[in-house]
């Protein structure tokens, strides 16, 4: 115990960042470990002159290659400064670049030309970066991770061009509020393997009903949307590769999105409810995990029961940061269904009920579950916190007095 | 106005009371006691006993006192302040410096994290060669010779 062996990385990092660079960089040699811990990891609230570091730093270092170059600034530099770095890094041929100003209240740097020519990149990271122009000349030929976070474009053909510059990406992530200047974000990107999308806010929001996604990536292999505003979320083609997708999103057609994720191994949702009971749309006949919301999405449990022969595994989940814990509209109502579903009789392993709260609706699903669940095995239930001992008691008594249907199904209770 | 207390648990058990400004200094205890209101005594599974006790003593040394007399913020008492870091740092054993460490990440006491960081920045690497931080430190060489002609290869330009 205490040992400088049990930090983390970005633990020795911050050390290293008190330390003059030459002696950070004779760390490399001692031993395999440091040897990866040395990167330019520049933070620049710990120096008082950041900027003389930089270009130092830059100016020191003669190596022909640069691994990786993050840059986060956290105060005012200029344009030009900006500029200045990015045009020393880029023909070292950096793989990873991270170009972040981390003060909300800064504004937006304008992206330095002499990147969209950066042939070698393979990492971008960008926050609070404002793309305006986009030469005719841009390409990202290699890059195959990026992340936009707080980017503001200036307008919905700015986002599609520089997506169009991306011949191979295969992750993408995009953070953003509500950017008066984007209606449409408009992703199109035939390589893209994981996208995950998020603008999370507090409470209730009402939609923009002229915002939103449209999704054009048929190699989608994992996705997550996390999304509180957009009016509309809308895809392009069917993602017959999709494995995993988490899918919150309090404004968008439900139903039209649940036909694009047919192919889907394991969903997480949290949607806007149903308005009528008239899913009519294939089979999820891949489905084998299936996380709903148990806040605004219960009354889709039996559109999926009935819809997913193959499913093992169900959770359902009161999330305790749910975001439609304020929406209007939601109902928890619940019927049993008229004949049982198959994947009850032949498949339903397992059923896990995150923050059970003991109310009638909750009960009737377990007990429905329990009565009809051939091949059910376990069953666990976490209290929510808000219910006193005795009240656990009893309902944990009530549920195990409730008859199963299988013989070897456990019930455990935390 | 009443000074409310907090009760801390160590992760072997150890018990400590401290009153609310003491305990305020993390920015991890207040999010603890949001998250589990019902219990009052609030666990610490990855601090150990002797090592709460050392942040215990920096967080009392450093509260603010909010008395209003006026008088806690002179450039004497920041000079005390500082010249009384300098010795609670160097009576520690290197165990405890990293221990330490770890505990004021871990509850997200900044000027306690920046405290052992410039310690350790300071006094096991900083003006020292590779053998002596390997030695200070204890890291085992797994390089062989090979390697490490490479990699002081790589980073040449800072070795001139």
């Amino acid at each position: 115990m205490g040992n400088i062996i049990e930090l983390s990385n970005d633990l020795l990092v911050k050390i290293l960042l008190l330390i003059p660079t030459k002696d950070v960089v004779a760390t490399s040699l001692l031993s395999k470990r440091w040897r990866s811990v040395w990167k330019l990891e520049y933070d620049d609230s710990y120096s008082t002159t950041p900027s003389q570091f930089i270009d130092k730093f830059l100016q020191l270092n003669h190596a022909p290659l640069l691994e990786s170059f993050h840059l986060r600034l956290q105060r005012d530099f200029s344009p030009q400064d900006y500029e200045e770095w990015v045009n020393l890094a880029v023909p070292r041929s950096v793989r990873d670049l991270e170009l972040r100003r981390d003060r909300s209240y800064l504004s937006p740097l304008p992206l330095p030309t002499s990147l969209y020519t950066h042939e070698t990149l393979a990492v971008l990271l960008l926050r609070q970066a404002l793309i305006e122009d986009i030469p005719s000349t841009a390409c990202f030929r290699c890059l195959k991770t990026l992340s936009l976070i707080d980017v503001i474009f200036s307008s919905d053909e700015t986002v599609a061009r520089f997506l169009s510059c991306c011949p191979v990406l295969e992750t993408l992530d995009v953070h953003r509020w509500v950017c008066v200047e984007v209606k449409t974000f408009a992703i199109s990107v035939p390589s893209l393997k994981r996208l995950k999308i998020s603008s999370l806010v507090g409470g209730y929001q009402d939609a923009r009903d002229g915002h939103g996604f449209v999704i054009n990536a048929p190699s989608l292999k994992y996705m997550e949307i996390v999304e509180h505003f957009s009016g509309f979320c809308s895809f392009v083609n069917y993602m017959t590769e999709l494995v995993e997708a988490k899918i919150h999103l309090r404004h968008c057609d439900s139903e039209k999105l649940l036909g694009y994720l047919t192919s889907a191994k394991s969903l997480s949702l949290c949607l806007k409810p149903q308005m009528e009971y008239s899913y009519n749309k294939c089979d999820f006949d891949q489905l084998v995990s299936l996380e709903l919301c148990v806040m605004c999405s219960l009354d889709w449990l039996n559109v999926f029961l009935r819809h997913s022969p193959k499913l093992r595994v169900l959770i359902l989940k009161l999330s305790r940061t749910c975001s439609c814990r304020n929406s209007r509209n939601v109902r928890t109502k619940w019927e049993r269904p008229s004949c049982v579903p198959e994947c009850l009789m032949l498949s339903l392993e397992s059923v896990e009920w995150v923050l059970y709260k003991g109310a009638q609706e909750e009960k009737n699903v377990l007990m429905y579950m329990l009565e009809n669940g051939n091949f059910l095995e376990t069953m666990s239930i976490s209290f929510s916190v808000s219910i006193e001992l005795e009240e656990r008691k009893r309902m944990q008594m009530e549920l195990e007095s409730m008859p199963r249907s299988s013989s070897k199904c456990q019930l455990s209770f935390t | 106005m009443s000074k409310k207390n907090i009760v801390l648990k160590s992760s072997n058990g150890i018990i400590f009371e401290v009153e609310e400004a003491v305990a305020l200094q993390s920015e991890t205890i207040p999010y603890m006691i949001e998250d589990d209101c019902a219990n009052d005594t609030i666990p610490l599974a990855n601090v150990t006993g002797d090592i709460l006790a050392l942040v215990i003593e920096y967080c009392k040394k450093h509260v603010v006192v909010a008395d209003g007399d006026g008088g806690g913020s002179s450039s004497s008492s920041q000079e005390d302040l500082k010249n009384w870091d300098a010795q609670f740092m160097n009576d520690l054993d290197q165990s405890k410096i990293f221990n330490l460490l770890l505990a004021a990440d871990f509850l997200n006491i900044k000027t306690l994290f920046d405290l052992t960081c410039q310690f350790v920045a300071d006094t096991m690497i900083k003006g020292k060669s590779v053998e002596e931080v390997r030695r200070t430190l204890n890291i085992e060489k797994d390089y062989t010779s090979e390697e490490e002609a490479k990699a002081r290869q790589e980073n040449e330009w800072a070795f001139k």
